[in-house]
């Protein structure tokens, strides 16, 4: 009888350190993941949240401080890597005014390899799985995981963008070249996911062009709210004052494939608006402009071609066809275009202009815009022309394509600096 | 001289091709079947007198930039500036060239690209061609270009740069420095270009100087062998 209740309290005994032993070790883990969530938002990354699940990091997060989107995702593996132990694989998923964009999937032994030069960046670019499928924790739910709350949330912070604008012509004489310079500064902010309220005027710095005549005038006032659906479908919703003194409401969906190919489908009313002497006068709503788009990316060049075909937005019907190659953050492209009404082309070019680390965005910033871009058409026709919402999917992406961050891996490596 | 020796002329080690006056990879005025590196970006300026210049009577410059736009294919963006003081105080040309390798040179075969120059619009620098280059490994230190096309005038243009069969040759002393020769269908023309070394790669400041300075070339030309043109360019990798 006494070795009975000997052996009874012994196995209590091991019975209840094991179960203070479960409750520390968790107690670990949702202090590692929570680390992980405070370094994050420490280096400026809102719209945080931290997911462990096995031996599964899962990080999501919005990037409005660093320029580079991969340069951030340097920044995101070299932190989790760091803080968390014990996760053999990190998913990340970026997003966008809280909606995800894209997964990137790598094992933490192939990462360390890459950082430590033991393997190349070809070899690295096998290695991690990039998709724009992105799960739910909820899909899996033969696993138990431990999530931490949504941190730095990028709601109600005002965004100041002072944005330089150039036009110019180059034609015969008297003036060889013809010069139109602005400066915009451009106010948002994002209420809700995946909502987006923004407004600009116009500064006029040098004017050789335009009749507006004016130093100051109004510039493009929207709302949009972008919506990521099931099976890679982004839509996207605009209403307001549109470029070129275009309001009405416009609309984009685009399918995302997983195999570089992207099918779009835009459709805007519109009418014109005029502001003079503080009035506005809004003619009536009557013009239609629908197009649709192919889209191809080439993994192994950066490479994007483009076919645009339909109705654009001065009612003339054609196709467009758009061939662009990144170079790092430089883009460099070309166009050409058949109308019903004409048939020419163009190039454009985007830089990077704004420091490669930003401030963090509190309630309240002033900063330049990522990037600038020039178009030039060879003659001053209206031929072939878009509507110009500020918000199409393609920006909404952020350059978070699989194709691009493929390209560009060494900008993880590169993003040691940061830390 | 021994079969090894032979053989080893016709493999090509690094082809080294520089850009001529207008931008485009070849040698003075004629294009070669080589194109810009992969990636690469090239902005220039040139100098043509006016002997050659479009309206034969101010000199022309040009400021261009030649992209490797894709591994088989380089686009040249250029603007004409004629310096035409009486006419209402000059002029400008936009032009937009493309050059399509699809042939890339191989131990006995040359490399093959067609190109087309000003393909729109008023069409003063046109032209349409195909060209053939090969090159010839002498040693480490000398390397001889041989280029051969033949251009048409298929499409409406007011002046035709290349029109009819033209080549040329270019004797490369390293990689800083080149000797060409070349008629383009209506002259023959010679030409020095020169590019520095990137020199005190272990001093911090020198070697600094040096390694900007590397990415610049320089070019020394004899239009009709006498009229002396030239330009400088610039070429970087904004990619990395």
């Amino acid at each position: 009888m006494k070795q009975r209740a000997i052996e009874s309290a012994v196995i209590l005994m091991i019975m209840f350190h094991f179960i203070i032993a479960l409750e520390n070790s968790s107690f670990q883990v949702q202090t590692a993941v929570e680390t992980v969530q405070e370094e994050l938002v420490e280096k400026g990354f809102e719209n945080v949240v931290v997911r462990q699940k096995s031996d599964e990091l899962t990080i999501e997060y919005e990037n409005r401080r660093y320029r580079n989107q991969i340069s951030a995702i340097g920044v995101v593996l070299a932190i989790a890597s760091d803080k968390e132990k014990t996760s053999e694989t990190f998913h990340l998923i970026p997003k966008n005014r809280d909606i995800p964009l894209v997964t990137i999937s790598t094992e933490r032994k192939s990462y360390s390899d890459f950082m430590e030069g033991q393997i190349s960046e070809e070899t690295y670019a096998d290695k991690i799985q990039i998709t724009h499928h992105v799960s739910s924790p909820g899909e899996d739910h033969l696993f138990d995981y431990y999530q931490t709350s949504k941190a730095n949330r990028s709601i109600w912070k005002l965004d100041l963008l002072l944005k330089p604008h150039v036009n110019m012509i180059f034609g015969g004489s008297p003036d060889k070249c013809l010069t139109e310079l602005n400066l915009i500064p451009e106010l948002s902010l994002s209420p809700i996911t995946g909502m987006k309220i923004s407004g600009m005027i116009l500064l006029s710095v040098v004017d050789e062009i335009s009749s507006w005549n004016k130093p100051v005038r109004p510039g493009r006032i929207v709302i949009n709210q972008t919506f990521r659906l099931p099976q890679n479908l982004f839509f996207s919703a605009t209403a307001g004052h549109f470029d070129l003194s275009n309001y009405g409401l416009s609309t984009e969906l685009v399918w995302l494939t997983e195999k570089n190919l992207s099918l779009g489908f835009s459709s805007a009313y519109t009418g014109s608006y005029s502001y003079y002497e503080h009035v506005w006068e809004h003619l009536e709503m009557d013009n239609w402009t629908n197009l649709g788009r192919v889209s191809y990316k080439v993994p192994a060049w950066d490479f994007t071609a483009s076919l645009d075909f339909g109705q654009f937005l001065y009612n003339d019907r054609g196709v467009r066809m758009n061939l662009s190659r990144d170079f790092g953050e430089t883009t460099f492209g070309f166009f050409a275009y058949v109308t019903d009404e004409d048939k020419e082309g163009g190039f454009m070019i985007k830089f990077p202009i704004s420091p490669v680390q930003k401030s963090s965005v509190g309630r309240c910033r002033i900063n330049f815009p990522d990037s600038f871009t020039w178009t030039y058409r060879y003659s001053s026709t209206r031929s072939a022309k878009y509507l110009k919402n500020g918000n199409s999917i393609d920006s909404f992406m952020k350059t978070l394509y699989p194709s691009h961050i493929i390209n560009n891996l060494k900008k993880i490596k590169q993003a040691k600096k940061f830390i | 001289m021994s079969i090894f020796v032979l053989i080893s002329i016709f493999i090509p080690s690094r082809i080294r091709a520089g850009t001529g006056l207008n931008g485009i990879h070849g040698l003075i005025n004629t294009p070669g079947a080589y194109i810009s590196d992969d990636a690469s970006w090239e902005l220039g300026v040139s100098f043509i007198p006016y002997e050659y210049s479009v309206n034969q009577d101010f000199y022309d410059s040009y400021y261009y930039a030649s992209i490797g736009f894709l591994p088989f294919l380089e686009i040249n963006l250029k603007v004409v500036d004629n310096e035409d003081t009486t006419t209402l105080g000059g002029w400008r040309d936009r032009v937009i060239s493309f050059k399509l390798q699809f042939l890339k040179e191989r131990q006995y075969l040359p490399a093959l690209a067609a190109g087309i120059h000003d393909i729109y619009g008023t069409r003063l620098f046109h032209a349409l061609y195909l060209v053939g280059s090969k090159s010839f490994t002498i040693n480490p230190l000398l390397q001889f270009n041989l280029h051969l096309g033949y251009a048409g005038d298929r499409l409406e243009a007011e002046i035709y740069k290349l029109n009819g069969v033209f080549g040329g040759a270019e004797l490369n002393i390293t990689d800083y420095t080149a000797l060409m020769g070349e008629y383009d269908s209506d002259k023959f023309n010679v030409g020095l270009s020169l590019s520095i070394p990137h020199l005190f790669e272990e001093k911090p400041v020198m070697g600094r100087i040096f390694s900007a300075l590397s990415h610049m070339s320089f070019k020394f030309d004899l239009l009709g062998m006498k009229f002396p043109s030239g330009g400088l360019s610039f070429t970087f990798y904004p990619g990395g």
